[in-house]
């Protein structure tokens, strides 16, 4: 380096020491640190609420309708509590034990029950109670459920459809689903349509199904129903 | 001075003394104040000062229990700046890669109280020192800030940046050549213009 050079460099440095902070600057420093170390740092409610967000938004990206089928599952599930509730006050109504008749049953994935139709029936049926059914094979009219007075008397409509579908008792669900498609309020009609026209596609009885979903266009069904029905549609197609 | 200032700190942070105690809170201050001097003599006066001073602060006091008093506290405070200055550049890169952010971009401006001819061209040479000094690479730039701005022995340099005695020469030799080369260009840095 040339002495040019040095003497830049001291230069420089003067510059430098000039712009120095004072105290006053330090202390101001200090005391914007200190306040910012009391801080509580809440690393696990950023974190946890990034991984709900990602969940859920997965979730709704994977399978649209999951959040709401969710919610409808969740809901059931209310109303079997709160009919557990019922039962429990201090005049209940002389019921046989629910707990033992759930017991007995091994609790199934909602949609996992097994299907009915010929089709599926060489797959080993997980519940004897089932394999009955497996063997009587059609879905023909169903047999009147014998609900009436059983332990399922204070559950909603949906709820036993709800129930019937958890025990993987497809038959009691849609002559529980008949019964809603009777109903006064068109979009509960429209609901239970849809939900028979889905069971009787799942046991392969497209022509019911594409049947059913046929009208529940032609009638004009809410939008959201009408997009399920025309999605469902698509496999009649075919 | 160091060592003495190095017992009381670690006196005062360590895990028994809660910090909020007066004595505690005076000794991590003092430490506090060591954190932004240096920082501010690495990094320069920007706007995320405070961040950075607070990043090396928690550093600080997490690694002080492990300080045994073999260099001088301000060594090892050194040691741990460098270090978080040169993460958050890194981290800062990478993070420039996909967004840029306007107002970080331009360093916090250089402020002074006096106002007098040779103050204001003490301050404009100080401000296009700073840019002279952004174009070097981090390393290079720390190293020639703690030997030749803030006058510390190569040795010395060469345990804060955790680096070879040898490296470091040829770190600052690198060094003073681009800076060199900035500073013939800038009349400002004319020694044979009068101040």
């Amino acid at each position: 380096m040339s002495a040019a050079d040095l003497a830049r460099f001291e230069l420089a440095k003067r510059a430098y020491q000039a712009t120095q902070p004072t105290a006053a600057e330090v202390q101001t420093g200090v005391r914007r640190a200190r306040l910012a170390r009391r801080r509580p740092r809440r690393n696990w409610f950023s974190k946890g609420l990034v991984l709900v967000v990602l969940a859920v938004g997965g979730m709704a990206y994977a399978k649209p309708h999951a959040v709401g089928e969710l919610v409808e599952r969740v809901l059931p599930s209310h109303d079997a509590d709160s009919s557990k509730r019922a039962h429990q006050r201090p005049a209940p109504p002389p019921t046989p034990a629910i707990p033992a008749v759930h017991a007995a049953i091994p609790a199934p994935a909602p949609n996992a029950g097994p299907p009915i139709g010929p089709k599926n029936a060489p797959k080993p049926a997980p519940r004897a109670v089932v394999g009955k059914h497996a063997e009587g094979a059609r879905l023909a009219p169903a047999p009147a459920p014998s609900i009436g007075g059983s332990p399922e008397a204070g559950v909603s409509d949906w709820g036993r459809v709800g129930r019937a579908l958890a025990r993987g008792d497809d038959e009691s669900a849609l002559s529980a689903l008949r019964q809603l498609s009777e109903s006064d309020d068109r979009s509960t009609r429209d609901k239970a349509d849809l939900g028979r026209a889905q069971l009787f596609m799942a046991h392969g009885q497209s022509e019911q199904a594409c049947a059913l979903l046929r009208s529940l266009l032609n009638r004009g069904a809410s939008a959201r129903i009408e997009r399920q029905a025309q999605a469902s549609l698509k496999s009649c197609a075919r | 001075m160091d060592q003495s200032f190095a017992n009381t700190a670690l006196e005062l942070t360590a895990p028994a003394l809660p910090l909020e105690q007066p004595l505690a809170r005076e000794g991590s201050d003092e430490l506090l104040a060591l954190l932004y001097r240096q920082m501010r003599s690495l990094a320069g006066p920007r706007q995320d000062l405070d961040d950075l001073v607070q990043a090396a602060a928690e550093r600080a006091l997490k690694a002080l229990p492990r300080f045994e008093g073999r260099c001088a506290l301000s060594t090892f405070t050194y040691g741990i700046v460098y270090r978080t200055l040169l993460d958050h550049q890194r981290w800062y890169r990478r993070f420039q890669r996909r967004f840029s952010l306007d107002s970080r971009d331009e360093p916090d401006d250089l402020v002074s109280s006096r106002s007098s001819e040779t103050d204001l061209r003490e301050l404009t040479r100080a401000r296009r020192l700073y840019a002279a000094l952004d174009t070097l690479p981090q390393e290079k730039r720390a190293t020639l800030i703690l030997h030749d701005l803030e006058g510390i022995e190569v040795a010395e340099v060469a345990l804060i940046s955790g680096a070879n005695e040898r490296t470091v020469r040829s770190r600052l030799r690198d060094a003073h050549k681009k800076l060199a080369e900035i500073l013939r260009q800038d009349p400002l840095f004319d020694p044979e213009v009068p101040a």
